[in-house]
């Protein structure tokens, strides 16, 4: 049988962790056999290149920043030496150009991708989500955008504090009075530009979906899970899955309403009253994705067969109460290995 | 000549000093420099100072002059090394060499002996 | 003899190296339409603005076959301020585009340019009384931008017995911050509303057309959507009221080209519309408003930007490299903002126009301006480079030859490359004489001499 190769980056394993090594750990445990993982780097020390056991083989990779275009001579000259069948990206920041060039590498180098089109990646995009959630019933905490701090203190005036501020890419902050709002207002703004997005509190308990759409409004998979306990990062440390049908529904509903093509991961609060707020879709797997693995769902496998072609049977069933514990561990790495990377491009 | 009078005069020699030092690090062709001990350099351009745990990166050329440093060479002969062997003039090598010296230097990867 | 590089050595900074990580150009770009650009410097000197001929009309005729396929009447208008090269004019002009102008200076420009006065579009906040009379003259497009004008030009007509075709200009809400309300009539406070009426109250003005123009390097198609939408309903409002037919809308420019906004993280290439997106969004927007078909209106566009700026290319040479005492690398060239004004706001795409290694530096690029603010690019990964090498910027068709100040040095050539390969000097590069010509010193200033 012909071994699969599978590209695959979000290596950075690290306190606050990319997909790519949970990913990566799935598709070892599914019934993809013989494979070969082909890992994507943009560090030098992202731990994963040094996961041998996981990893067969890492290549750097350009930046987002450098274009496209980039991104595609670099995969090209690497599908030279490891004939690609699929790649999956695992990072929000670069999933643009990846999107940009999936028919490119279908087509041109015969490697295929999953991922959402252009129109459903946009309508999640922080600034359109809460028009998104109206038109699908999705409740949407109340956000605002604003261009400059009198618009934003504005709008806080007439919400009252505390409120979130949010770039609008990355990075969220609790303000409880106008000169941290006003202070995070100039910090997002200069980190990820204008609009800056106010965004009311939600109180309640932070429950998460993790699925996966087939692009045609199918939900082919999905796992609600529950924090346990949240690092500093505002990461999970511990999460446990969860029996709730009105939360799977919603997140069919979200799924089946983007046409969502590819792994998401939805953010909800829910209220101490039951009810449910959409907070974020990221359009990638979470890092927690192997609890979906662990409690029954292998959605990174079903992912790779969808890219493949075949045909996948929605998975329903999973087990609840399963939890994950994550932990962290110092591998040991001899010198020449990170040498090795630094002055060849791969390792 | 006005260098020569008075209050001009005696601020060069107070600065003699320090320009003399920039000198040696740029210009005496036959000042020797050493590398630091245990500055590993592998074949591919890797450096590795253990001594502070930073790791660079160097070009084939760069890798060259640090081999030469390592026999024992004096710059006038490296200059001269390199010169015989590639397509440069000597104002822009010894240019070229006076940037690099002075960042091995910044780096801890040589001391001026 | 072995190929020289200087020798160079990086320390490796975790969260920033990888040596495939910020460089953008993996081969030298060593030609333009075929043409060597070693041989262009050796020919033209350095700098040197370069405009490929080839790449001018295919853009066009892209973006007229993108508007024209999906709208039944589409006329572009030259954006002269863009790049009002004669050279590059005309070749918009026999491709079939019309003249939009802001100034009598541009004006007369286009009349010499043979453009005829009915095919010239004037805008502007800036038109005398001469200039009106000149633009009524020559039966031109006169697009009023506010009450000043609109009295002025109503004192003109009823002198002149002629009866002017002008469109008002309009500002309006479409989501885009920058709101551009310093141009022309406000929408939603009923300011443009306000101007219709005076110029249908007037005899002698026929309200031809609804023009507006949203913004520049516009990334937001729906704002084109929205703004096409307004205007139409605006003419639709007119056509009830008066049962007068708009001729023409004009949704300007503004247009997004492939250069990469400072700040943003990513290309530009990579996150701008197509033009079949931005025809699609206003078409669609036209198409759908409510209008009858046979009384649809034409649909102006007075695209610059992106419709020049990927044809320019400037050649520039390395003066000097230089360490700065923070130990960054600092390339000197010979071109700095004097020449690229579109530095202060674009990340420019530098390809070094000869052979190079693996290896790259990151440095900051100045030029040679004794001014502080002559900053090229402040961070850029390129290969190394020497003094006297060659470097190609990408992208600067647009404003750079309309916008270049002759400050400290004087402006250079620019060619321009046929379809057939032939160069041809079409501006040549000024000397101390051009400015001296212009001068003139009173007599007891002749001298150096002490009077």
């Amino acid at each position: 049988m012909k071994t699969l190769n599978i590209a695959l980056t979000g290596l950075n394993n690290i306190d606050s962790p990319g997909p790519g090594i949970p990913v990566a750990r799935a598709l070892r445990s599914g019934g993809l056999d013989p494979l070969r993982i082909i890992g994507l780097a943009y560090d030098n020390l992202e731990p994963g290149l040094y996961m041998h056991e996981l990893i067969d083989r890492s290549y750097q990779i350009p930046y987002p920043s450098a274009g496209s275009e980039a991104l595609f001579n670099r995969l090209k000259a690497i599908h030279e030496i490891e004939s690609i069948d699929v790649v999956i990206p695992n990072f929000d920041a670069e999933l643009h150009n990846f999107m940009r060039i999936s028919d490119r590498l279908r087509t041109e180098l015969g490697i295929q991708s999953f991922l959402p089109d252009h129109h459903s990646f946009e309508m999640r995009q922080k600034t359109a989500l809460a028009d998104w959630g109206e038109k699908l019933g999705i409740k949407v905490p109340a956000t605002r955008t604003a261009f400059s701090w009198s618009e934003a203190r504005q709008i806080a005036s007439e919400w009252g504090y505390p409120l979130m501020v949010k770039g609008k890419y990355y990075d969220a902050y609790m303000a409880y009075d106008a000169d941290q709002a006003a202070a995070y207002f100039y910090k997002l703004s200069a980190k990820w530009g204008l609009p800056v997005l106010l965004q009311q509190i939600v109180k309640g308990s932070e429950v998460n979906v993790t699925a996966l759409g087939d692009g045609s409004g199918a939900c082919i998979g999905a796992v609600p899970m529950r924090k346990m306990f949240i690092t500093d990062k505002g990461k999970a440390w511990a999460g446990i899955t969860l029996h709730d049908d009105r939360l799977l529904e919603i997140a069919r509903t979200a799924v089946a309403g983007s046409c969502w093509r590819g792994g998401c991961e939805l953010e909800f609060i829910k209220t101490p009253d039951d009810h449910y707020y959409l907070i974020e879709m990221n359009p990638r797997f979470p890092a927690w994705v192997y609890l979906a693995v662990g409690s029954g769902q292998n959605h990174p496998e079903a992912l790779v067969r969808l890219a493949l072609g075949e045909a996948v049977e929605p998975m329903t069933h999973y087990e609840i109460g399963k939890m994950f514990i994550r932990y962290s561990y110092d591998q040991i790495v001899d010198l020449k290995e990170y040498e090795h990377i630094n002055t060849h491009g791969w390792l | 000549m006005p260098l020569c009078q008075g209050i001009d005069f005696i601020i060069i020699n107070d600065i003699k000093p320090p320009i003399q030092i920039l000198l040696l690090g740029a210009r005496n062709e036959n000042e020797e420099m050493k590398v630091n001990k245990n500055i590993a350099i592998s074949e591919s351009g890797f450096i590795f100072n253990p001594g502070t745990g930073d790791s660079f990166s160097t070009n084939s050329i760069g890798q060259e002059v640090i081999s030469m440093l390592n026999e024992g060479k004096t710059r006038d002969e490296i200059t001269q090394g390199i010169l015989v062997r590639y397509e440069v003039e000597k104002g822009i090598l010894e240019k070229d060499l006076d940037d690099y010296f002075f960042m091995l230097g910044t780096y801890h990867i040589v001391q001026n002996g | 003899m072995l190929p020289y590089e200087r020798p160079i050595i990086t320390r490796y900074n975790p969260g920033i190296t990888n040596k495939f990580g910020s460089k953008v150009d993996y081969f030298p770009f060593t030609q333009i339409d075929g043409v060597p650009v070693k041989r262009l410097i050796d020919a033209y000197g350095s700098p040197c603005f370069v405009l490929s001929e080839r790449t001018i009309r295919d853009t066009y005729r892209n973006a007229l076959r993108a508007f024209s396929t999906r709208y039944p009447k589409v006329q572009f208008a030259w954006s002269y301020k863009t790049n009002y090269l004669n050279a590059v004019c005309q070749v918009f002009h026999q491709e079939g585009a019309w003249a939009e102008v802001v100034s009598m200076f541009e004006y007369q420009k286009a009349i010499l340019n043979g453009v005829p006065g009915e095919q010239i579009l004037f805008n502007g906040p800036d038109k005398t009384a001469d200039d009106l009379r000149i633009a009524l003259q020559n039966n031109s497009l006169i697009h009023i931008d506010h009450f000043d004008e609109l009295y002025l030009l109503s004192e003109i007509v009823r002198d002149s017995g002629k009866k002017a075709r002008v469109a008002i200009r309009i500002n309006m809400d479409t989501g885009v911050y920058p709101q551009w309300d310093r141009f022309g009539f406000n929408y939603e406070n009923e300011t443009a509303w306000e101007a219709v009426q005076k110029i249908m109250g007037q005899s002698n003005m026929i309200l031809t057309g609804l023009h507006c123009h949203i913004g520049t390097y516009m990334l937001s198609t729906r704002a084109y959507h929205l703004a096409a939408t307004k205007l139409a309903q605006l003419a639709l409002r007119i056509k009830g009221q008066y049962g007068h037919r708009i001729a023409y809308i004009d949704i300007g420019g503004g247009f997004a080209s492939g250069n990469t906004l400072k700040g943003s993280y990513l290309q530009g290439s990579d996150v701008i519309p197509t033009m079949d997106d931005y025809a699609e969004a206003i078409s669609t927007a036209l198409l759908g408003s409510g209008i009858p078909t046979a009384e649809l209106p034409s649909l102006y566009l007075e695209a610059g930007r992106a419709l020049i700026d990927d044809a320019g290319y400037l050649l520039g040479s390395v003066l000097a490299i230089k360490r700065l005492s923070d130990g960054r690398r600092a390339t000197i060239m010979d071109f700095g903002v004097n020449l690229l004004f579109t530095s202060f706001w674009y990340d420019h795409r530098i390809t070094p126009a000869q052979e190079f290694s693996r290896h790259t530096e990151d440095m900051v690029v100045y030029g040679p301006l004794c001014m502080n603010i002559d900053v090229v690019r402040e961070n850029i990964s390129l290969p190394l480079l020497n003094r006297g090498d060659h470097v190609v910027v990408h992208r600067v068709g647009a404003y750079n030859m309309t916008q270049w100040m002759q400050f400290i040095s004087m402006r250079p050539n620019v060619v321009l490359i046929d379809l057939e390969g032939g160069v041809h000097l079409v501006r040549a590069r000024e000397t101390v004489d051009t400015l001296n010509q212009q001068e003139q010193t009173p007599a007891h200033l002749l001298s150096i001499s002490p009077v």
